[in-house]
This record gives structure tokens, C-alpha cells and sequence, in this order.
């Protein structure tokens, strides 16, 4: 193999450490796949080739050294550009750069910085992550590099963060989700992505959409990847222990709950397809398909639609945080901020009371299985030019959202992996959702699944227009 | 004290991280001093000049790339070679390379790392760490220390080399670990300070084992305020070793009751030795210290326990039995001698020692409750020269009058910091330790600050030591 880039996280680490090539060989390597590929991409917000190299080559004095702070020394990261990371400004999207409060570099950078990662750039989002789809009217809109024709959208809010993975300069990109923008873009990009329980990984750094539902999460190209980074970014579990977990996992009389509603109605062509294709092959080693009624997902779902509690936490901050920001926000992102905005308190107390009530209920039902599978988008992405105006953008974008945004809306972790291609031709994420606080068990059961099924460029390929 | 190693740590490390200093230069300065220092001291087991320059630069190149840093970017620290570092081989004392997984970071190194500071080298320790006096009969008339110009002393072990790595200019704080009292004797013998944890308190992962029951990991620095300095900024409930010297400078003489004890603590002490240790004692009483005598029998019946073998010997055989039966051939017969003293024993009296080892240590809590610290000198004796203590029976004899006044604190579980407190009367350093209940690190750090503010830090109130750095 001659990209260095395509190596899973785990072989780099021993590569390097083996001196068998230096970081600066694969940030040079990740740097180079940046020149070649993205500028018709458009993946970084900033991208920041003499750091990352100065960093590359601070990761190997120290590795000369016999010093080793982790298995992220010397691997190049993306940083969704919501995250505060020391030295950088902030913009979350916006057309101003944000005040220095935004740029105090909270602990899940720490995680990675702390072991002297490359970090590469900070990735496209849309502004201040209120969308599913990846659209931005200020900066652009990140490309898709699965449709080598058309322009299409890579996803939401975190709309960087896969194409920046795809495209070969980052191995591991940092992203949020309140209602599935780290799912999303690794669905529609052909990547994985772990959104992990609410409160489980600090908030600290990272602008606030929605701090009732925000969570930080992980894009990456395949699970073991994935693994690799919550064991270090996690406070309470061990890379290790993770991995062995994986290894010993088995699918063997897993149950898998299938929720016949909202989940798979209304998909584009091809996409519940590749998802049941999936599910057979899981079946032929010992998983067992469990019907599962599941009405809280409605139930959410339907609040979600109605602006849920996002939009009202949302302009609340705006307006208390950066009153200025307001008059130049992205059409895209005021009229969803308008929809429920002006809701009473007690309205709101209602809707988070809904909420804890439907995930106490839900919880009770996912006891009967090991974990729930859905499609992770019921949609393919949309061509740019299909969301550029808000009447078109709105209904596709809620239709990305709605299948993540219920794992939010009942306090789940969730995961989605690529099992296909669509109709289209563009990647199919399958979603597995667990209890709150399962990510150990959810990183487990998905390697299995990885490991029956294949990883995503394995089963895939590659992009067209990474190729 | 001239150049950066006569400053203290506090202002060494923020002209670290403000960039004022480059750790490179700061690391070639160490690599000049050993040049200049090492031939007659030899603190290090393993030393590479080229390895510790390229250690401060690759700290300097992290700090340009805004990498991980910490409050020990580019400090040079020495580590006593029972613990392991990637890149550096390890002997334990002993004449062979342990095998490679004793070469692995445990935690402590990790925390190290994860701050860029700058490993100076491999410390010397006696072998296996079993024993008090810092001699080491497989590498002879090394380390010595450098407070004797005229005579070859012993530097007090087992972290032996840690001492004197700070004497010589090349680490402004050194690693050690204390079983017995292997990080406060050689502090307390080289003029130094020296913390000894709570068990349990700092982990010992990547350490070879003396005796997991005991063992703690501990560190040595030329003042109480570098020593608090590098407790702030490697413990991971502190963090902030410059919030944590604000905190504990705010304390003064008055806030502090003290317990002094008769129970043989005194007894028997070389000329010198405890008059010292009485000055420094009274001086801090005069600026408004409470001081208190009690009866504490606890420390008298640790120390029989200590004597008799406790739990140490037998952890310890058990221990090279089976990891490293190829290094019992060649042991050194001062360490042979103290493995037998506790490595035949039968279980049942092995668990009996444990369960007579949680009383104590109930008793001693109880006993120090309504104290902020009980005050004893740390050892009782003038560190011998070398010729004195080659006789194998002499050796045995001083070895246990040295760890006296040590062992207690960890066979009754408590904490333990020595500071500077004179020299005796052949001009030998003495130190005299607080001793502190279970996790009271924080308390002792604030009472021995107050008491280095009293009487001066070990610089001033014990001047240079003849061969030390300049």
C-alpha cells in the first residue's frame, strides 16, 4: 500500500513505533492526498499543512526519544470547527470569527492534543451546527466525493468532518450531534460514526447548539478506528480492554430489534435494501432479528418536528452569547431557529419532560434486546441546488435527521457503519443503537458486525472522486 | 549555586513555558555539569548526553507545535532505575538488562511524558531497592556523596543516585522509591528534600516490585518549595503546582500542632545529629509551631516488625522466584541476607504479619488523630564512608540504625516528607521528617514550607556541598 493514510489507526501506531515510517512520512502523506484532492471538495474551514507537519515532527523527536504519549501521536486529526482548539479562532460556522471565549480548547481536544496528534485543520460546519443536511451559505458547502457528477450535500452539521476522512487527510475527525450531525455526515460519506450517551463526554470547548441534547462524537473510517478513539478520548474506559471486547464479541444469538415503524417508511430507493442485505448476512452468524414496538420514537420524533427544544435553547444563547451574530444567520439556520423559538416555559418544561419520560419508557423496551438497527439516513443526499433555497431545504432536511435524531431524543449512543450503496450510488449507513452508557458494548457488537460484514471501503470501495 | 540548576524550580519552570528558556539549552547545561561533576559523584546507572539533548529538543519542537505541556515542560528529572523507560535499558541495581517488559512506562514515567519534562538518565539504586545505605557491591565506589571531600560516603540509598543527581546540576527533581525509607534517607544524607506518599496514593505500575504492599513512588528536590513544586505538578488530584504553592505558602509556624515522640527516635544518634535536628525543631517552635510529646509505642513496634523481615522479604522472594529466578545467583550478599531474614516464614506467618501490620497502622491513625505531624529526625546516623561498612556484619548494623526512624512510616501507613535541617558534627547533612496520617501529603507540604521559611532552605542553612555543583 503506498498511502500511508490508508492504514488502520492500530497498524500506524505499530509502524511508527517500529520506525518503519514517521509521522512526518504520513502527515506529509495526508497533506499530499489534501493538495490532490481537496480543493474540489472543500472539507477544511482552515487547513493548516506547516502546523501539522511542525507537529508531525514534534510526535517524532519524541518517538526518537522513547516517548510515547498514545496511540494518536503523530496521527493527523480534523477538528469540526465548533471546537475550541488552542491557537485557532473559532467560527462555528458563522461569517465572524467568534470571541476568545470560544477558543479555550476543551477535553476532548485535550484527549488528542495530550498524546501530540497532528491536528490537520479545523472542518466545515453549519453554522453553529443547526442543520442535518451540510449546507452553508456563508463558507460552502462541503462536496460529497461519492457522486463524481453532481455537487451533493456530505451531511450535517459536522459537514467536513467525513469528506475530510474520504479524502485521506485526517484518520480520525472530531465532530458533535445533537440530532445526528456526527451520524449523518459519516452515513452519507461512507463513514463511521459514534455518538456517544449525553453527559458522558464533556462539552466544555465546544460552542453550544443544544447543551439538553449536544454530545461530542467520532468520525472514522472504520470501527476498529473508532474503538481506538473512545478508549483515549474516554475517561472511564481503556483502549485495551475495548479492543479485547471486540475480539471476543460474538453475534451469536445477538438480539437485534426491529422497529417496523418511522425507521425504515419513506427511504430513497435502496437504502432500506442495503441495510436488510446487512441484516441477512448478520443473521447467517447466529443474530436473531427481534420485532420491537418502539411508539416513543414517534412520539419524539414528532416533537423533534415541531422544533423541539433546540430551537428555543438555541436562541436563547444567541441572543444572551453573541446578539451580533443574529442579523447575518444563514437562512437555512433562522428559519429552523424561528420554529419554536418563542415557546412558553412551561411549554418547554413539557417538552423535556416528554422527553425523559419517553426515554424512561423506551429504556424499559430495550431491555428485550441487545441493541436496535435502523437505517442511519432514510434519504440519499441531496444535490446542492435541491437545499439551496429553504423551501427545498427544509423537509430534506428533517427527513436526513429524522432516524438519528430519535437516539438523541431518547438519551441512546448510537453508531452508524456503511453496509451499502444505494440506488444512487451514494453509501447507506446502518444505525445501532444502544442504552445509554452501552458505548463499550455498542463498540463491541458494531467490530463484530465489522468484522462479518466488512469495512466500508471493503465493502464500498472508495469514493469516485477520492479514487 | 550558579546557572539555571541554583535557581529554584518554580522560576526555572515558567521561563520553560513562557519560552524564555529553551529546554535544549536547559538540557545541555545538565549535560556540562555531568561532564564536570559525574567522574567522582557517578549518580547515574545510564547516562547519554546526546539522548537527554534530544529530549530537550524534541520538548522544544512539542512546544512550538503546541503540543501536550505541562508544569514540568523541559525540566530534567532524574529516574531511579527501577523504573521503567522506554529507550533506556533497566538493571534494578543488578548486573544484568532486566528483560524488556521492566523497560515499559507505568503510569508515573507516562505522567512524565505526557508533560514534556526531560529525562536526565537512570539513576543508580541498590539492588532490587533492598537497602538503606546506597552502596552497591556489583558497580564499587559509586555514587558517593558529594558532601565529603575528603572521604567516601555513602549518598543513602536505595534511590542513591537520586541525590546526588540533584548535587551535581543535572536534574532539578528526581524520582525515587521508598519501601523503608528509600527516598528520604538519600534526601536526608545529600542535604535534599524528599516526599514519601501515602500507599496507594501514586501507583507503581512500571516499577520493579520490592514489595507491592509497600512500595511507594516518591521524589527529591534541593528545597520543600522545588519539592512541592513537582508534588503539585505530578499529582493527579493537584495538577496546578503553582495554585497548590499559593495554597500552602498562605500557612504559618501557628497553624501547626506538632507530636514529638521519645520511643528510641532519638536514641543513639551520631554526634551532632540530634542536636541539629532539635535546632531546626526549636527555631520553628519559636516562630509559633505547637509542639506536643507523646508516647507512641506504635513506631517502636514498626520498627521490630521492619526488622524481623515484615511482609518485605517475603514479597521480595516471592517476587524473583518467579519473574527473575536468573537473577537470584548473582544477588548481592547485602540484599541476600535481608531477603532470608523474611523469605522462609510459612503463610500462615506471613498473613499474621499482615494483619499485626492493619493494626498497627489503625493505632498509629489514632495516635497521630488531633496532629497535624509527628516530628522525628529522619536518620540517626552520619552516612558512613564505604571502608566502614564493607564489613558484612557493620553493614547489616548501620543498615538497620539507618532505616530506623523510615520504616515506621511505612510499615503504619503513613506519609512521610524529610527536609534540611543542619549539618552533625563530621558536617554531614541531617534532615528531619514530618510524619503524616494517610493522605495528608497536602498538610506536611504546608507545615515543612513553613518550616523552610523559618529556617532556610538547604542552601542557605547548610551551605555548599564540597563537591556539589558550584
Amino acid at each position: 500500500m503506498s498511502d500511508l493514510t490508508e492504514f488502520p489507526i492500530a497498524e500506524i501506531g505499530r509502524n511508527l513505533r517500529a520506525r518503519k515510517f514517521t509521522a512526518r512520512d504520513l502527515t506529509d502523506a495526508a497533506i499530499a492526498n489534501h493538495d490532490s484532492r481537496g480543493e474540489a471538495l472543500g472539507a477544511y474551514k482552515l487547513w493548516q499543512a506547516d502546523a501539522a507537519r511542525d507537529a508531525a515532527d514534534a510526535a517524532d523527536a519524541l518517538f526518537r526519544v522513547g516517548a510515547d504519549l498514545g496511540p494518536f501521536q503523530g496521527v493527523p486529526v480534523s477538528v469540526k470547527d465548533l471546537f475550541a482548539v488552542n491557537g485557532l479562532p473559532t467560527f462555528a460556522g458563522s461569517p465572524n470569527r467568534l470571541p476568545p471565549a470560544f477558543e479555550r480548547q476543551g477535553p476532548v481536544v485535550d484527549a488528542l492534543r495530550g498524546q501530540q496528534a497532528v491536528i490537520t485543520g479545523k472542518t466545515h460546519t453549519v453554522e453553529f451546527a443547526y442543520g442535518g443536511a451540510g449546507v452553508n451559505n456563508h463558507w460552502g458547502s462541503p462536496r460529497n466525493p461519492w457522486d463524481a457528477n453532481d455537487h451533493r450535500v456530505s451531511g450535517g452539521s459536522s459537514s467536513g468532518a467525513g469528506v475530510s476522512l474520504c479524502e485521506g487527510s485526517a484518520l480520525i475527525a472530531l465532530g458533535s450531534d445533537t440530532a445526528g450531525s456526527v451520524r449523518v455526515p459519516a452515513s452519507v460519506t461512507g463513514n463511521v460514526g459514534l455518538k456517544v450517551t449525553h453527559g458522558r463526554w464533556s462539552l466544555a470547548g465546544i460552542t453550544p447548539l443544544s447543551p439538553a441534547l449536544d454530545t461530542p462524537g467520532v468520525l472514522a473510517r472504520t470501527v476498529a478506528d473508532t474503538t481506538v478513539a473512545f478508549g483515549e478520548i474516554d475517561r472511564k474506559a481503556s483502549t485495551g480492554a475495548l479492543l479485547s471486547a471486540t475480539e471476543s464479541a460474538s453475534l451469536d444469538g445477538l438480539r437485534i430489534g426491529i422497529c417496523d415503524d418511522i425507521f425504515w417508511q419513506d427511504c430513497s430507493p435502496g437504502i432500506v435494501e442495503g441495510v436488510r442485505q446487512a441484516l441477512d448476512e448478520l443473521t447467517e452468524v447466529g443474530a436473531r432479528l427481534v420485532p420491537l414496538e418502539l411508539p416513543e420514537a414517534e412520539e419524539v420524533f414528532g416533537l423533534f418536528r415541531r422544533g423541539g427544544i433546540v430551537s428555543a435553547e438555541f436562541k436563547s444563547f444567541l441572543e444572551d452569547e453573541l446578539p451580533e451574530w443574529e442579523a447575518t444567520l444563514d437562512s437555512v439556520v433562522s428559519a429552523r431557529m424561528e420554529s419554536a423559538a418563542d415557546i412558553t416555559a412551561i411549554e418547554f418544561v413539557r417538552r423535556c419532560r416528554l422527553m425523559a419520560r419517553c426515554s424512561a419508557t423506551a429504556a424499559g423496551r430495550l431491555r428485550t434486546v441487545d441493541c436496535v438497527v435502523t437505517p442511519s439516513v432514510s434519504i440519499t443526499p441531496p444535490k446542492l441546488a435541491e437545499v439551496s433555497d429553504v423551501d427545498g431545504y427544509m423537509p430534506r432536511n428533517m427527513m436526513m435527521l429524522r432516524n438519528t435524531s430519535i437516539g438523541n431524543l431518547l438519551s441512546l449512543c448510537a453508531l452508524t457503519m456503511p453496509v451499502a450503496l444505494d440506488a444512487g450510488a451514494m453509501p447507506v449507513g446502518m444505525q445501532v443503537l444502544m442504552p445509554a452508557g452501552a458505548e463499550e458494548k455498542l463498540l463491541a457488537v458494531a467490530g463484530a458486525m465489522e468484522r462479518k460484514l466488512g469495512t466500508g471501503r471493503e465493502r464500498l470501495g472508495a469514493p469516485p472522486l477520492c479514487a | 549555586m550558579s546557572g539555571q540548576f541554583g535557581r529554584p524550580l518554580r522560576e526555572v519552570a515558567a521561563d520553560l513555558q513562557s519560552g524564555k528558556l529553551n529546554a535544549e539549552a536547559l538540557a545541555e547545561e545538565a549535560v556540562d555539569n555531568h561532564r564536570r561533576f559525574d567522574a567522582p559523584l557517578q549518580a547515574y546507572r545510564t547516562w547519554d548526553a546526546d539522548r537527554v539533548a534530544r529530549e530537550g529538543a524534541a520538548a522544544d519542537l512539542v512546544r512550538k507545535a503546541n503540543g501536550p505541556s505541562g508544569p514540568l515542560h523541559g525540566v530534567p528529572v532524574s529516574v531511579k532505575d527501577l523504573f521503567g523507560v522506554p529507550g533506556y535499558p533497566t538493571y534494578a541495581g543488578t548486573p544484568n538488562r532486566l528483560p524488556e517488559s521492566w523497560e515499559r512506562a507505568g503510569d508515573f514515567v507516562r505522567r512524565l511524558r505526557r508533560q514534556t519534562a526531560v529525562v536526565s538518565g537512570k539513576a543508580h539504586t541498590v539492588e532490587f531497592a533492598f537497602g538503606a545505605l546506597g552502596t552497591n557491591r556489583h558497580f564499587w565506589g559509586i555514587p558517593r556523596n558529594p558532601w565529603d571531600a575528603a572521604q567516601s560516603r555513602v549518598p543513602g540509598g536505595s534511590s542513591s543516585g537520586a541525590g546526588v543527581s540533584l548535587l551535581e546540576g543535572t536534574a532539578l527533581l528526581a524520582v525515587g522509591s521508598d519501601t523503608g525509607g528509600s527516598v528520604r534517607v538519600p534526601a536526608s544524607l545529600t542535604g535534599n528534600a524528599g516526599i514519601k506518599t501515602t500507599t496507594g496514593r501514586w501507583p507503581t505500575d512500571g516499577c520493579v516490585p520490592l514489595s507491592p504492599i509497600m512500595d511507594t513512588v516518591g521524589l527529591l528536590a534541593r528545597s520543600v518549595d522545588d519539592l512541592a513544586y513537582g508534588f503539585g505538578a505530578l499529582d493527579p488530584l493537584l495538577g496546578d503546582p503553582r495554585r497548590f504553592l499559593a495554597d500552602i505558602e498562605r500557612a504559618t509556624p501557628s497553624d501547626f500542632r506538632l507530636a514529638v515522640c521519645e520511643n528510641g527516635v532519638w536514641d543513639d544518634c551520631s554526634p551532632g545529629v540530634a542536636e541539629a535536628a532539635r535546632g531546626a525543631i526549636d527555631e520553628f517552635a519559636a516562630a509559633g509551631a505547637g509542639l506536643v510529646e507523646i508516647d507512641m509505642p506504635e513506631y517502636a513496634a514498626g520498627y521490630a516488625m521492619h526488622l524481623k523481615g515484615s511482609v518485605v522479604s517475603g514479597e521480595c522472594d516471592a517476587f524473583l522466584n518467579e519473574y527473575l529466578p536468573a537473577w537470584i545467583e548473582t544477588l548481592d550478599e547485602t540484599v541476600r541476607l535481608r531477603i532470608a531474614d523474611g523469605g522462609g516464614i510459612t503463610a500462615r506467618e506471613w498473613l499474621s504479619r499482615k494483619s499485626e501490620l492493619v493494626r498497627l497502622a489503625l493505632a498509629a491513625d489514632d495516635r497521630l488523630t488531633g496532629f497535624d505531624a509527628l516530628i522525628v529526625p529522619t536518620t540517626p546516623v552520619t552516612p558512613p564512608t564505604y571502608d566502614a561498612v564493607e564489613p558484612l556484619d557493620e553493614h547489616v548494623r548501620v543498615n538497620r540504625q539507618m532505616f530506623r526512624n523510615t520504616c515506621p512510616v511505612n510499615m503504619l501507613r503513613l506519609c512521610g516528607l524529610t527536609l534540611p535541617a543542619g549539618l552533625d558534627a563530621t558536617g554531614m547533612p541531617v534532615g528531619i521528617t514530618l510524619v503524616g496520617r494517610a493522605g495528608t501529603e497536602e498538610r506536611l507540604f504546608a507545615i515543612a514550607h513553613a518550616m523552610e521559611r523559618v529556617i532556610g532552605r538547604s542552601a542557605d542553612r547548610l551551605g555548599r556541598a564540597p563537591m556539589g555543583h558550584d
